[in-house]
């Protein structure tokens, strides 16, 4: 006789039993990532919004594969910095071929730590379209790919009044909610430290500290700060003189805008390379000769909102309304040498009361 | 039909009766020893292994490396915000657990107190994500009460109410640890509440004591061996907390060894700083624990995790004034706003927001089946090594008393030894953090093979070995104790091995089984640890998706992703709780199909001619 | 004296209804026999206000006992088990049966000194109950009835409570210390006047104590 009683026994056996199979499986499902067997694989490492379904990664995915015979896989990694370290970790044995989101900061950094190889492109600077404080572009191991202003972004329906200068900012009685990003983790992070740093020299970490007050919060990456911001957590977030473009290009939204400041703003560069231990050298070279082309570069103001490297690409409608700002830049050796001490002053001036 | 007559016992030489006796068991035995020695050498091995890894992951001597830290600023810093925040953490949650029990006690029949105990089972599994996600929503700038306060000051003309400050930092963290924690000592407490003879209540009544002068004579007192204990054990917890210091911290102002060891691996790679410090949380750790496992109280099973069946007889309540009814219903509700708000408010948020979008999304079923296979597979493994681990225990414990009565003193103590060794080789983990044993087996595989192949893998290893001490002590005193009683009938008997454990153990066990089941199931299934190392948007796990979108662009379907991830540790809770019932049920050896058509005989039980 | 007047009860699950209807006369033992089941600690618990009938009166001295709660009524009980508070010393046990807030006069002290000499346990008063043997923690119990029973307002300002509930509280005792046990439940009632019942399933306590005895069939 089939009473409730057994039909719950084979219930909870079907439920178990399933279990059972999935559970003895774990690897196959993680095995899905892998691409077809014909086709060499060229693996990009970079940061999560770079991979992402609303990020470039997708785009350039189909434009590269139509003409490279081959697959090309982005890893989104969470932040900029962590591909780094993820690369360190992994030594010698990485799948990644193409490390790319960080900025020009960390060069010499990245080529200190990591076995990187020459990106064989010759005449590279004449195509480009950088801020003229950076000078020629020199540097045989990364071509860069976009760049922009690091700011803070800001609701204007919210807030009509706004400082006007990093300093206004640091010192205003207004009880500003920031959220910032952690140097360690995050370009932007990073950035605001070399920008506080450029700006006030050996008082930064005293800035700092009068700025603590204003700090709801420090994300590990900008993902984070700026989902607390639209989620109205903060009134202002670090982000880039550009992401307002997003809102009014792609959401139709103009309330967002950026603090224009005075002082002038950090300048972003941001780059790619390819490692040495890769295994597809040739394509690798390819894909990074291909971030240059008009195909990808045109790609990059709508799915990353930032400005393109090289000449002649069009910015859609809406995306710049005002002047680009002055930029700031410290020079790259001079960070690499005295990041970490500049690294621990900060987390000393953050961390007290 | 007449049953064949027996051998006769004098015939020499057809009938030797030593063969004709039965097996005496020991295959069955030789089977948990040998399997359970070789897991705990596997549980020794993979620690050793661990530590010659992070050996050779530290460049300089094992010897500069602790000078190094010591000589760090900061390290004044984290150790003081981890241990202030921990402090706080526990004894706040102390203030929450004493009255809540108390509570619970009392008005055990009122209406939804039934949900309100199970509840305070959940709350520990839940994961942190998710409950970070539900904090902020009722205490954050739009959070309930904000958005409350806004309201009603939208009708006052003069004054108005301050927004709450901002939820991140301190008051955040040690928020979310008293959500998780105050559960947790809830469960401790309110049985130790409900224990209390029932003659010491109507003794109460008859002195007449008001319910100030019962919480002092009798209340406190049931309490107050655990008390400090479970404070302790909260403190460990809090002081190795790592994934909520993370999300509501808002800043290294506020941060545990943990989560500095993991900035050091994973930000800044300065692996020489997370040998340090890793060093310095064990030994912490290890004093805490040790100090701890001294007590009396704790030496026996863990948290007794399940509730005693007895419903509390009415002569509890010490007065039926109206005022302490109104204390206790505020109680309630702070209690409710405490504990459900935030759950609350992750289904409303969830249920409002891209549910349809994040349901559709290859992405969510990707990182969904991951965890999935994971969290069966780890409570299966936990399941399984617990209790072959207990019953190996148990087996110890009774070649120790059993052999040694005439042996000299010096054999039992190798059993001694062995426990010893045992028992440490598996609480070990618990104070080892996760992450530094995630990436010191990731270098030593990394020649191997490349990181997709081992990340996974060493997920599972990580939530094995992190649940195994909690599973192995939620099971030993009850195994224990059942073991030892049944003993002497299952000798006689000739009950051995599988049978032994199919029809005499599993029964009595189902409850404890079920239950580490479905919370080794559930803690995997929303851990955030050593999946911080190594996910990639290849291989993702549910809370680390949700760890990603938590206040992304995308924040409705953060939303969307807490609830389903909420829905999938309760269906999994839900399914260790069912497995326990289920195994529970009563069984019969009585099989009516061997007597098709012929009832038995009663008198001699054989079918009919 | 206690006049049970046609007490009906029945448990909230249960369809039994329990019937009693009995007298105790002043300055006596009741010995209320049955077996198991019969209902003897219902009736205590209804005579101690632990239960509330469904119908018929308890009555003390003619004031009618219904609808006050149990530390109001003229009685002091004893359980067969847990009756002291493990945690607790003796004194403390003691001075919580007069005054939960455990603060006593001076005369009090004497007072309790005084019993507890009485019934032999004189120099126990900073022992742990867990060190007492089974006798004399129902000694304790005993004291602090008798301490409650002799109580009045030169003492403090406190009923009497005259009036002692037995709930089989020698049951678990050896015979020997049961029989000293009873032996003094037999002195303070005589010494004292005070008026007791003692459940028991064992017939031979009334002999014992030379009391009446009440049979109690399956709740009548």
């Amino acid at each position: 006789m089939l009473s409730f009683k057994h039909i719950q026994h084979a219930i909870m056996m079907t439920i178990i039993m399933t279990g059972m199979i999935l559970g003895l499986l774990p690897v196959l499902a993680v095995s899905q990532a892998s691409a077809n067997d014909n086709k060499p694989e060229v693996i990009v490492y970079t940061y999560d919004s770079f991979a992402a379904d609303w990020g470039p990664g997708p785009k350039i995915k189909s434009a590269f594969e139509a003409q490279c015979e081959c697959t090309l896989t982005f890893i989104g990694l969470d932040t900029s910095l962590a591909v780094l370290t993820r690369i360190r970790l992994e030594g010698e044995n990485t799948p990644a071929d193409i490390i790319l989101g960080l900025d020009t900061s960390q060069i010499s950094i990245a080529k200190n730590s990591l076995n990187l190889a020459p990106h064989g492109i010759a005449q590279i600077d004449p195509m480009l379209d950088l801020p003229e404080s950076i000078g020629p572009w020199q540097d045989e191991v990364f071509i860069p790919f976009d760049w922009g202003y690091f700011a803070f972004v800001y609701d204007a329906s919210k807030h009509h009044q706004v400082p006007s200068s990093m300093t206004e900012l640091i010192q205003s009685d207004h009880p500003w909610r920031i959220a910032i990003q952690d140097p360690r983790s995050s370009t932007p992070g990073f950035g605001l430290m070399l920008w506080m740093k450029a700006l006030y020299g050996d008082q930064a970490s005293e800035n700092w500290r009068n700025f603590m007050p204003k700090i709801t919060t420090i994300t590990k990456g900008w993902s984070e700060a700026y989902g607390l911001f639209l989620d109205d957590e903060v009134d202002m977030v670090l982000s880039y003189t550009t992401s307002p473009s997003y809102h009014r290009v792609a959401e139709d939204q103009s309330q967002y805008e950026y603090l224009a400041f005075t002082e002038g703003h950090y300048t972003q560069i941001e780059v790619a390379a390819m490692l040495a231990s890769t295994d597809q050298p040739k394509l690798s070279q390819q894909f990074l000769a291909f971030l240059l082309t008009p195909e990808a570069q045109s790609l990059i103001p709508t799915t990353n909102w930032m400005y393109p490297a090289v000449k002649g690409i069009p910015l859609p409608e809406g995306f710049e309304v005002t002047e680009k700002p002055a930029g700031l830049l410290l020079d790259n050796t001079m960070v690499a040498n005295k990041q970490k001490q500049w690294l621990d002053e900060w987390i000393m001036a953050v961390s007290q009361n | 039909m007449m049953p064949p007559a027996p051998k006769l016992m004098s015939d020499p030489d057809k009938n030797r009766w030593d063969q004709a006796l039965p097996r005496r068991g020991k295959t069955s035995q030789r089977l948990v020893e040998f399997a359970g020695g070789f897991m705990v050498f596997g549980l020794w091995g993979l620690l050793v292994l661990a530590l010659f890894a992070i050996l050779t992951m530290s460049s300089g001597n094992i010897i500069d490396v602790p000078a190094k830290i010591w000589q760090s600023p900061r390290i004044g810093a984290i150790l003081w915000s981890a241990i202030s925040q921990a402090l706080w953490s526990s004894a706040l949650s102390l203030c929450v657990a004493v009255p809540a029990s108390v509570v619970l006690a009392r008005r055990y029949h009122w209406f939804g107190m039934g949900a309100l105990r199970m509840l305070t089972g959940l709350a520990f599994v839940i994961p942190t994500t998710v409950a970070a996600s539900g904090l902020l929503a009722i205490w954050g700038r739009q959070g309930v009460f904000n958005q409350f306060i806004d309201a009603v000051n939208g009708y006052l003309p003069f004054i108005q109410i301050p927004e709450l400050p901002s939820f991140f930092g301190l008051k955040a963290v040690i928020l979310a640890h008293i959500f998780f924690n105050a559960p947790l000592m809830i469960r401790v407490f309110l049985p130790r509440l409900l224990s209390v003879p029932d003659n010491h209540w109507k003794l109460a009544r008859m002195m007449g004591m008001t319910p100030w002068q019962q919480f002092r004579w009798i209340e406190w007192p049931a309490l107050k061996p655990m008390a400090l204990p479970m404070m302790g054990l909260v403190f460990l917890f809090c002081f190795s907390s790592f994934a909520l210091v993370l999300m509501l911290g808002g800043g290294p102002r506020v941060t545990t060894l943990e989560v500095e060891i993991y900035a050091a691996i994973r930000i800044a790679f300065d692996l020489d700083l997370a040998v340090g410090l890793t060093l310095l949380q064990v030994m912490i750790a290890f004093a805490v624990l040790g100090v701890l496992m001294l007590h009396p109280m704790m030496r026996q099973s863990m948290p007794q995790a399940v509730m005693p069946m007895r419903p509390p007889i009415g002569f509890m309540l010490a007065s039926s004034s109206s005022v302490l009814k109104m204390l206790d219903v505020l109680l309630v509700l702070g209690l409710i706003i405490l504990l459900v708000f935030p759950l609350l408010a992750l289904i409303l948020k969830g249920l409002g927001g891209d549910m349809v979008a994040v349901i559709t999304s290859a992405k969510l079923w990707r990182a969904m089946v991951n965890s999935i296979s994971i969290a069966l597979a780890s409570a299966i493994c936990v399941t399984g090594a617990a209790m072959l681990l207990a019953e190996w225990r148990v087996l110890l414990v009774f070649k120790a008393t059993k052999l040694c009565q005439n042996m000299p003193y010096r054999t039992r103590t190798v059993y001694d030894v062995m426990i010893i060794i045992m028992e440490s080789g598996v609480m070990v983990y618990l104070i080892l953090p996760a992450i530094v044993m995630g990436t010191a087996w990731f270098i030593l595989l990394r020649g191997v093979s490349n990181v997709f192949v081992i990340a996974p893998f060493l997920v599972f290893m990580a939530n094995v070995l992190m649940a195994l001490p909690v599973a192995y002590r939620l099971l030993i005193g009850k195994w224990m104790t059942m073991r030892l009683q049944d003993e002497r009938l299952r000798l006689a008997f000739g009950i051995r091995g599988i049978n032994g454990f199919r029809y005499l153990t599993v029964p009595v066990m189902s409850r404890e089984i079920g239950l580490i089941f479905g919370m080794v199931a559930a803690m995997s299934m929303g851990d955030l640890g050593v999946i911080a190392l190594f996910a990639s948007a290849d291989f993702e796990t549910l809370p680390w998706l949700l760890f990603q979108q938590a206040g992304r662009y995308r924040v409705n379907e953060a939303a969307a992703t807490a609830l389903i991830l909420m829905l999938t540790v309760v269906m999994l809770f839900g399914l260790g709780h069912g497995l326990g019932r289920w195994l529970s049920l009563p069984r019969s050896l009585y099989q009516a199909s061997k007597f098709p058509n012929h009832p038995p005989d009663y008198k001699t039980g054989l079918p009919h001619a | 004296m206690l006049e049970v007047l046609d007490v009906k009860f029945s448990y909230p699950e249960q369809q039994h209804q329990f019937h009693f209807h009995l007298t105790v006369p002043n300055q006596s033992v009741l010995v209320v026999a049955g077996a198991s089941g019969s209902g003897k600690s219902t009736l205590l618990g209804l005579i101690a206000g632990f239960l509330t009938p469904t119908s018929g009166d308890i009555r003390w001295c003619g004031l009618s006992l219904l609808g006050l709660p149990p530390s109001d009524r003229p009685i002091s009980i004893l359980f067969q088990n847990d009756n002291l508070f493990p945690h607790l010393d003796v004194w403390t046990n003691i001075a919580l049966g007069l005054d939960a807030g455990a603060k006593l006069s001076a005369l009090t002290a004497l007072l309790i000194r005084e019993c507890m000499t009485d019934l032999g346990i004189g120099e126990m008063e900073r022992r742990a109950i867990g060190t007492l043997s089974g006798g004399q923690q129902q000694r304790v119990a005993l004291v602090r009835a008798l301490v409650r029973a002799r109580i009045d307002n030169q003492h403090q300002a406190g009923m009497a409570r005259p009036l002692l509930l037995f709930d089989e509280p020698f049951s678990a005792l050896d015979p020997e210390t049961k029989v000293n046990c009873l032996e003094v439940v037999r002195h303070m009632v005589k010494q004292y006047g005070l008026t007791a019942i003692l459940v028991t399933h064992d017939p031979n306590d009334a002999a014992m104590l030379g009391a009446d005895v009440f049979s109690l069939k399956l709740g009548a």
